[in-house]
């Protein structure tokens, strides 16, 4: 490439602002969001990458197949890090807990650390180095902890902190410790996030639980992480850690009703998972003992690469497409160039040229949208991008600017190739060849269809999950408030934790408290227990406990007999039970009212005795989880040993909150409220759904955008393709609406192509998004109607100018040239 | 039938303008065959174009069958050009992508014929001009004679008062060229108005009337 070549290519630029505007920001726009869509992608693909030799690590998973729904959980029984540490083949075992969330006192305001207790050796295997201080300190002594750096500017705005000894509570307990080390923040992309890390000799921690977390005598779970080498097989491990827990289980003497149940599966399934792929294990049980961790799908992922290489593609078409055209219009340029002497080779030259300096002016202007969009990009995907702008990263996107912009100066280079001068000299052009033409029109066509097929999709995506969090659950959400006891406060052992739900009950802006093991809408410790009515066969129902005013609070009417009732029923009685209308069926009764006093024969995996319960009343079926699970039959049954409190407002629940806040000082003043409302328990089960239609919204507005300049380009060419045509039409008397219904319908049926390529695609995919759901939104397929409306807009509004082009064309001179 | 009265058409590229059509005055009878002839840039085209109600002078006044249209809109012009005047031109102008029978009912699509009446039009016209078994061809497979004649078709399938022929065989060796001098002679005498633009004396001297433009002005 010559320097003469890119002057010609700039003065060709700035002598068509116009063309040049867009082509630039066409290929731009597409570039930033490939960069924006790739580097997502790359980001959630290298979650805990930062691990030294990440690819030696694994996660110790296990499934207890007796009760909790047979369901995954990242953790395992703490017993197995010693059993690990001793396998063949291991070379690190250790592991972290979320026991004991702490809470550090600064200046009298009580703050909440994101904070993990690391067990023997999980600095080491994490690569875990101080900035400042003595990590090994920080995890051994009794009175010290470490703390990242955020985390330090976050609370005392410097990382000269030192030695600084700070008041830390947490499960209610209260001690003072310094802080040892001062640590680098984990990357974003982590499944063990922290701010704060102590070590097990903490006086905070009790020394029943630091025993547990060494011997695991009690089989409490815990994140366990151990290092194989890379010689040696995982599955081997596995296998031995499996053949460990087989043996182990035996103690707990299950009943042989229990054994039989489990049909010849394992009591306890053990499963190593590589921690670069804990990122995308969604499938786990999260408890309140989990990290508060945002799980990725490796299809959406793959999905969001697609549709950046799709954008680029679409964006690349386009500069195609509009060089194309140019090269047409320049045909007497090119002749003459022939004609003086110019050789393909340097006319490959000065069309590199061209793209070059509109592919680097492109890239240069896509690097300062995607800078500008990362902020946005980061809000809408719920995760912290600000890494993806490494320096490596824009040596990236300069390549991949470049890359581009040499793959789209071929096909216009070739078509100036075979330009023959005499032919246009002589006002004869012949420049592109009819399928050469259909080609670009197919792409012009897969453009405008991407951009439907997307919007589509995003539509149906963004309707669902509205549907989903705004549907029903079967009780009114709106004025109730959601929070958790602390570790250790149940109602039913803790005298304070009975004054402070007393004392909030009396509050004026309180209509009702109630307590629950669990919130409806959210299944963190899955229980299930097995039933049978009189001359039935056994069911096993998902079991939820409750105090007596529950359902008074949730609003929530019987089907059938009666629900529980403070007035009547004792708290923890074990006798009353109510089902759901899912639940009678399963077990066999003709009717709800039929269900209603009938006695229930019930058996706990773990317990050998058999409980006789009585059905007070049919509850309706209400939404408890998401409804990509399938509803199930429930039990409920009192109990006080839940620690989630629902408060019901009795008018404004900012005025409830408050009220709430006030009591929560007076009886816990050193640890901080966590309360939400009601609905956002649902909402949180559609988070990434809602991440996601926000993430498509963003590609199908780029979509729009690049396919509104395709649409632009195309009409652009067959107005210009057109031109004589039009001409002669108008001479033979075609008026302003005959010339604009010609162009019209040249685009029409590129648009109606395009809705016949890509709207059966989107269906099927729309079909397979929605089909884990249990309920779908009922417009879902509209989406496809008003993605074609809205694409057949778009390209209206994308052709308007061409049309008019047509419409003001004089006759005289079009035909004269 | 048409008559220009101190019709002045000017044009303006940047700070330059050039007078085309300078204070013309001419009058053309109907049935007759003016041939307009001068050298290149002399206004020729400008005066076909104006006569052919494409354009609109600046100045003066431009009258067509009694009509002082000078000031029409576009969309008048083209209610009073449609059907009653007739182009041809030297590069034939015929569509690609059309063939022949679609390119000549090209100009009855505007008309109120109905479909069957413009299929049975534009046979005939086919037919008369000899191009009738070339009906179903693309241009580029016909001869440069083969592709005026379709033109000429096209031109005369509206049964136009007035055919407007710029240089017509231009593009055409002498022989075609003879045929297409012939056609033109045979349209006339069968009473349409035919004004022609030509640098050839001698094909100049074969119409009824001769006008020497030069720099815009008739001489």
């Amino acid at each position: 490439m010559r320097l003469p070549d890119l002057r010609v290519a700039w003065r060709l630029m700035v002598k068509e602002p116009g063309y040049s505007l867009v082509a630039v920001l066409g290929l731009a726009v597409g570039l930033a969001a490939f960069l924006l869509l790739s580097g997502f992608a790359r980001y959630s693909w290298s979650y805990d990458a930062h691990v030294p030799d990440a690819g030696q690590v694994y996660v110790i998973k296990h499934r207890f197949n007796v009760e909790g729904g047979r369901r995954w959980r990242d953790k395992a029984p703490l017993m197995l890090r010693e059993v690990a540490r001793t396998t063949p083949g291991v070379t690190q075992s250790t592991g972290y807990l979320a026991w004991f969330p702490l809470n550090i006192e600064v200046d009298g305001q009580v703050h909440r650390l994101k904070s993990l207790t690391a067990l023997p050796g999980f600095a080491e295997l994490m690569g875990l180095k101080a900035i400042k201080g003595d990590l090994d300190e920080a995890l051994t002594r009794p009175d010290a902890f470490a703390i990242t750096e955020s985390a330090a500017l976050r609370l005392f705005g410097t990382t000269d902190v030192i030695g600084r000894a700070f008041l830390l509570n947490s499960v209610e307990t209260s001690s003072t410790a310094r802080i040892a080390a001062i640590l680098r923040d984990p990357p974003a992309n982590t499944t063990i996030p922290f701010e704060s890390l102590n070590g097990l000799a903490l006086s905070l921690v009790p020394p029943m639980f630091r025993d547990e977390a060494l011997q695991g005598q009690q089989g409490w779970p815990g994140n366990l992480l151990i290092r194989i080498h890379p010689d040696a097989s995982a599955a081997a491990v596995q296998e031995a850690l499996q053949q460990f827990t087989d043996q182990a289980v035996k103690r707990l003497n299950l009943s042989e009703a229990t054994m039989a149940a489990l049909a010849g599966a394992r009591v306890m399934d053990i499963q190593l998972l590589p921690l670069r792929d804990a990122y995308f294990d969604g499938n786990v049980v999260v408890d309140a003992q989990s990290l508060p961790v945002d799980r990725g799908d490796r299809r959406v992922i793959g999905g969001v690469i697609a549709i950046a290489a799709l954008i680029l593609a679409l964006a690349a078409i386009n500069y195609v497409n509009l060089a194309t055209i140019r090269v047409i219009r320049r045909q007497r340029e090119i002749g003459m160039r022939k004609v003086l002497g110019f050789g393909n080779g340097r006319l490959a030259f000065q069309f590199l040229a061209e793209s070059m300096l509109v592919a680097l002016l492109a890239t240069a202007v896509g690097l300062l949208l995607a800078v500008l969009a990362l902020p946005l990009l980061s809000e809408l995907a719920n995760r912290d991008l600000e890494s993806m702008l490494s320096p490596g990263n824009i040596v990236a996107a300069i390549g991949i600017g470049l890359a581009v912009g040499l793959l789209v100066s071929i096909y216009p280079a070739w078509i100036a190739f075979r330009v023959r001068p005499a032919e246009v000299l002589a006002g004869r052009p012949d420049t592109e060849s009819l399928p050469a033409r259909r080609l670009r029109q197919a792409l012009s066509v897969l453009q405008i269809g991407a951009a439907m097929g997307l919007a589509s999709f995003t539509l149906a995506v963004a309707w669902q999950t509205r549907f989903a969090i705004d549907g029903s659950p079967g009780f009114d959400p709106a004025p109730l408030l959601i929070f958790e006891m602390n570790e250790g406060r149940k109602l039913g052992a803790d005298d304070t934790t009975r004054a402070f739900l007393a004392e909030l009950a009396q509050q004026p802006p309180v209509a009702g408290v109630a307590v629950s093991a669990d919130a409806i809408g959210r299944t963190r410790n899955p229980w299930s227990q097995e039933f049978t009515k009189e001359g039935g066969r056994p069911v096993t129902f998902e079991v939820r406990e409750m105090t007596t005013p529950f359902f008074e609070e949730y609003g929530i009417r019987p089907v059938a007999g009666r629900l529980f009732d403070p007035k009547i029923d004792k708290e923890d009685d074990p006798v009353p039970v109510v089902l759901n209308e899912m639940a009678a069926r399963e077990l066999g009764f003709a009717s709800a009212h039929q269900a209603v006093g009938s006695a229930l024969r019930a058996r706990s995996a773990m317990q050998p005795q058999i409980d006789t319960v009585r059905v007070i009343g049919i509850a309706p079926d209400l939404r408890l989880r998401s409804l990509r699970e399938p509803p199930v039959g429930v039990v409920y049954h009192l109990w006080t040993g839940g620690m989630t409190v629902t408060v019901r407002a009795r008018g404004s629940v900012a005025d409830a909150a408050s009220a709430v806040r006030n009591v929560w000082q007076k009886y816990f003043p050193r640890t901080e409220l966590d309360m939400r409302p009601a609905k956002d328990i649902y909402a949180a089960n559609y988070a990434d759904d809602a991440s996601l239609a926000k993430l498509l919204s963003l590609a199908t507005i780029v979509a729009m955008f690049i396919a509104a300049i395709g649409a632009y380009v195309l009409a652009t060419d067959a107005v210009q393709r057109r031109t004589r045509e039009i001409a002669l039409r108008k001479l033979f008397g075609a008026r302003r609406r005959d010339v604009g219904r010609l162009v019209a319908k040249e685009m029409g049926v590129i648009v109606l192509l395009a809705a016949a390529v890509s709207l059966p695609l989107a269906a099927l995919a729309i079909a397979r998004y929605l089909a884990p759901f249990s309920e779908r939104t009922p417009g879902a397929y509209w989406a496809l109607a008003l993605a074609g409306i809205a694409a057949l807009a778009v390209v209206a509004i994308a052709t308007a100018r061409q049309a008019g082009v047509a419409i003001r064309l004089k006759p005289a001179t079009a035909l004269r040239s | 039938m048409l008559k220009f009265v101190n019709t002045t058409k000017k044009f303006v590229g940047g700070e330059v303008i050039t007078t085309a059509l300078n204070r013309i005055n001419l009058e053309i009878a109907a049935g007759e065959y003016l041939a307009v002839t001068g050298p290149s840039g002399c206004g020729k085209t400008t005066l076909l174009s104006i006569l052919g109600m494409l354009d609109t002078p600046d100045g003066g006044e431009y009258w067509f069958d009694g009509q002082n249209v000078a000031n029409y809109r576009e969309d008048q012009l083209n209610d009073l050009r449609r059907g009653r005047i007739g182009f041809i031109f030297q590069s034939f102008n015929l569509i690609e992508e059309l063939s022949v029978e679609e390119n000549v009912g090209m100009a009855l699509e505007y008309s109120d014929a109905s479909a069957k009446e413009r299929h049975e039009r534009v046979a005939q016209v086919l037919e008369k001009l000899g191009v009738a078994h070339r009906a179903k061809h693309r241009p580029s497979q016909l001869s440069g004679g083969q592709q005026q004649r379709v033109a000429v078709a096209r031109a005369l399938v509206t049964k136009p008062a007035v055919l407007l022929a710029d240089e017509p065989t231009g593009n055409l060796d002498s022989a075609h060229g003879e045929e297409v001098m012939k056609l033109l002679e045979q349209i006339n005498s069968e009473g349409t108005t035919i004004v022609m633009v030509t640098h050839s004396p001698a094909h100049a001297a074969r119409a009824k009337r001769t006008v020497g433009l030069l720099d815009g002005a008739i001489v």
